[in-house]
């Protein structure tokens, strides 16, 4: 046995179709009949026949575009969702510790510069700030202002990096 | 009895359908979702067959050519919005992993940076006052 997935409406349908059987004699029926058909091909000029198969092929659409309804408006939502928080670390929080981390910068270079007009070498106090900080002398914050002028930013990019087609 | 098939044509929208499935465990020579179909709509046909009468011929054939005319479009409507689907998840994980990336390494490697400035900041200031 396997387990297999059916339309509610459509076994809904089924059931009202047939009030005297109950799910287990349904169930034995519609095998029956499945299998019948499975055997062989319609029959172009029996109507009934016809209907049969073509309600059969319609049905796995149905289905799979019923069930998947949710999920292109599921996928939207995670989406605007992932920008939005993109857009939130991009515009507030990022700029924010990087333009702390210019002017601290800034001020490195400026009390450096007059210690070494006292005739101090400033290499030699400690801490020094060392190798492997991130750059932040030219930084420049991002002038997004919302989700939508991200998008249009990030599409306007792959239309360059891919070519105009 | 009513015509087993009324209001048939409203369920063939797929955007009216409830998306729920009723779940049924089948011989494997009947378990495909279109060998499945094949048997409820037999048995459905045959019901109306029943209860139709000579009128029955009618009815299923302008359902059946009804139904000749929808494969084409859900077809498309299947394929464009598993495709548009597949390319909003896509760019939603791509988009969630670089937040991801500037939480956990960015935005520390920074307030870090941050700290050893200040460091330094006190250490040549104090060191200027003392001159």
């Amino acid at each position: 046995m396997t387990e297999i997935a059916l339309l509610a409406e459509d076994v809904a349908r089924l059931r009202a179709a047939y009030p005297e059987a109950d799910d287990g004699q349904l169930e034995s029926l519609l095998v029956e009949a499945a299998v019948r058909h499975r055997a062989h091909e319609p029959d172009p000029y029996d109507m009934a026949e016809v209907f049969i198969h073509e309600a059969a092929a319609i049905a796995v659409y149905r289905q799979q575009l019923a069930v998947a309804k949710h999920r292109l408006p599921d996928a939207v939502a995670r989406e605007s969702a992932s920008y939005a928080e993109q857009l939130e670390l991009d515009r507030e929080v990022i700029p924010r510790l990087k333009q702390e981390a210019q002017r601290l910068r800034a001020q490195v270079r400026d009390l450096e510069e007059r210690l070494r007009s006292k005739g101090l070498v400033p290499d030699a106090i400690e801490p020094q700030i060392g190798a492997g900080s991130i750059a932040v002398d030219d930084y420049e914050p991002p002038r997004f202002t919302n989700v939508d002028e991200r998008r249009a930013a990030t599409v306007e990019f792959f239309r360059r990096v891919g070519g105009e087609r | 009895m009513t015509d087993p098939f009324h209001d048939f044509e409203l369920d063939l929208d797929p955007e009216r359908l409830s998306g729920a499935v009723e779940r049924f465990d089948l011989p494997i020579a009947a378990a495909e979702g279109y060998v499945a179909y094949l048997g409820l709509f037999d048995l459905l046909a045959r019901r109306t067959q029943e209860t139709l009468g000579t009128d029955a011929r009618g009815r299923l054939s302008g359902l059946a050519l009804r139904l000749q005319g929808l494969e084409g479009p859900m077809r498309f409507a299947l394929y464009d919005r598993s495709r548009q689907t597949e390319t909003l998840t896509r760019v939603a994980r791509i988009t969630a992993g670089e937040s991801r990336l500037k939480r956990e390494w960015l935005i520390p490697k920074l307030e870090e940076d941050v700290a050893r400035y200040r460091a330094r900041i006190a250490a040549l200031t104090e060191a200027l006052e003392a001159v």
